[in-house]
């Protein structure tokens, strides 16, 4: 069963945790946008936690997201780090598009 | 004039291939005005105006009504301080013109139409590179010209130019692809491209120029980045520069860093980016072919080797179009005769490996069983593969046969 897209965040001791699960494609664009991208434009908080374990699959359009997120926080000064196991999909559209240098990686416990 | 009136040019209406040879030759030498220029009996009028918002000059000498008159370049560094340029109206008067350089455009039969101009306010020079790749984009408006001409005549005589352009615009797509592959000695070469959405202009593009000096080819995958009229803006800008990029014979990662550049600066807002594959493809004499790869956050171009074996070329280099100052890297190989390069879209990877696949391990499968055929079988053999009904995504490939010794 491949999930649906969907996202949950929380204010944990000072970070803005997202938690982004399903498929992230150019189907799911806008709700992208409001669910994640708007949130990282206006957050408080001190840092943010990208987790995208739970991500089944990413096109270009969800990787353009994720650039879009990291030059926001970028813009505004909080650092951005994704939290996801090596193996995953994301990871390895990240490798593919040769942009992992350009991401903070969250260490996983 | 003969040679004007043949082409039918003057006042015909605007047209986007001009229009885009004139941006991207402002932005190439970072000046506020370009012009397509065509010299009639008693004015000069502008095919496409970059810039400016006069429509037609008259035929002053110094410039352009000078510039038609040679066969090279034509360059005036400072027009105030430049005997020949400094009674011109345009650069007397209002405009305050000072930096003016043009190429004339010279038909395949020698006759000079008009030119090609970049203009400035300020006073430059121009290095010999660049006075280069003007004379080559002043050669891409002369094909644009000849195309039109020739396809004026297929059609009859009847079909007016507006008429083209209208059917140009209604399918956009197929503008973004070449109308057919060039011959290149030594090599077949196959396409195929399958749309997910009919009614959208999808991200997908494929190209392969000819190096000059019959060294070889420049083949190019690329992916842009979302769809629709953002997205064709963008591949248009790619495919231009890198036709470019080809002419000036640079090195696959010195284009990728050239067409960066070219991204970041023409397309800032809103995000988009691309991801290519780019291949020079140097046929040798004895057979087989020099290879030289470069990748921007594109899936690896796969060599089937006659034996079967299957190979990935090119090193990941990040997308283009995103970043400043990205670092692309050249992968040398050389392919055996009749080897088969394969270069695609991932839409091929998800299309034949099944919904999210990102692996080329299923394309392999497909690949090996038909190591040594002809390119089209290679391509017929790949369409097989594909699930019958819509694809998901767009999927595009290019396969290239690599001949036996000449």
């Amino acid at each position: 069963m491949t999930g649906l897209f969907d996202v949950r965040s929380a204010q944990k001791n000072g970070a803005l945790l997202i938690e982004v699960s399903g498929e992230v494609d150019g189907a799911v664009e806008m709700q992208f946008v409001e669910s994640v991208v708007d949130n990282v434009r206006t957050t408080e908080a001190a840092r943010v936690v990208l987790d995208l374990s739970r991500v089944e699959f990413m096109d270009s359009t969800g990787l353009r997201m994720l650039l879009v997120c990291q030059r926001r926080a970028e813009d505004r000064g909080i650092p951005l780090t994704l939290a996801m196991a090596s193996s995953s999909p994301v990871s390895r559209l990240i490798d593919v598009s040769g942009v992992a240098a350009m991401f903070q990686y969250e260490p996983l416990d | 004039m003969a040679a004007v009136r043949r082409y039918d040019v003057l006042d015909s209406p605007p047209d986007g291939a001009f229009d885009r040879v004139t941006a991207l030759a402002a932005r190439l030498f970072d000046v506020p005005i370009a012009l397509v220029t065509i010299v009639d009996n008693d004015r000069i009028w502008f095919k496409s105006r970059h810039g400016l918002d006069v429509g037609e000059i008259g035929r002053d000498p110094g410039l352009c009504a000078s510039a038609i008159l040679q066969e090279e370049p034509y360059l005036v560094s400072d027009a105030a301080a430049d005997p020949r340029t400094l009674a011109n109206p345009l650069v007397a008067g209002e405009l305050g013109l000072r930096f003016y350089a043009a190429a004339p455009l010279t038909t395949h039969d020698g006759h000079n139409l008009g030119t090609l101009c970049v203009i400035d306010r300020q006073p430059r020079e121009l290095t010999e590179s660049e006075l280069s790749s003007l004379r080559d984009l002043a050669a891409v408006v002369v094909d644009e010209l000849e195309l039109r001409l020739s396809a004026r005549r297929t059609v009859g005589l009847e079909a007016d130019l507006r008429h083209l352009a209208e059917e140009l615009a209604g399918t956009l797509q197929e503008s973004l692809l070449p109308a057919e592959l060039p011959a290149v000695e030594g090599l077949e070469l196959e396409a195929r491209y399958h749309v997910a959405h009919r009614d959208q202009v999808g991200g997908d593009f494929y190209d392969v120029f000819l190096e000059p000096a019959g060294h070889g080819c420049l083949a190019v995958v690329g992916d842009v980045s979302g769809k629709g009229a953002m997205a064709a803006a963008l591949t248009g800008t790619a495919r231009w520069t890198l036709r470019t990029i080809a002419l000036d014979d640079r090195s696959p990662s010195e284009g990728l860093s050239r067409l960066n550049t070219v991204l970041v600066q023409a397309h800032p807002e809103p995000n988009r980016y691309c991801t290519l594959a780019l291949v020079a493809i140097r046929p040798r004499r004895d057979g087989g072919a020099d290879l030289t790869t470069s990748l921007a956050g594109h899936p690896q171009p796969l060599l089937v080797n006659p034996d079967g074996t299957v190979e990935r070329l090119g090193t990941t280099g990040p997308i283009a179009g995103w970043f400043d100052d990205p670092v692309y890297w050249d992968s040398s190989k050389t392919a055996p005769p009749g080897s088969v390069l394969l270069l695609f879209t991932d839409g091929l990877l998800e299309a034949i490996g099944g919904h999210a696949c990102i692996s080329d391990v299923p394309l392999q499968d497909v690949l090996r069983p038909v190591a040594g055929r002809g390119a089209s079988e290679v391509a017929d053999a790949l369409d097989a593969a594909l699930p019958a009904g819509v694809l998901s995504d767009d999927a595009a490939f290019l396969v290239i046969k690599v001949g036996e010794a000449r």
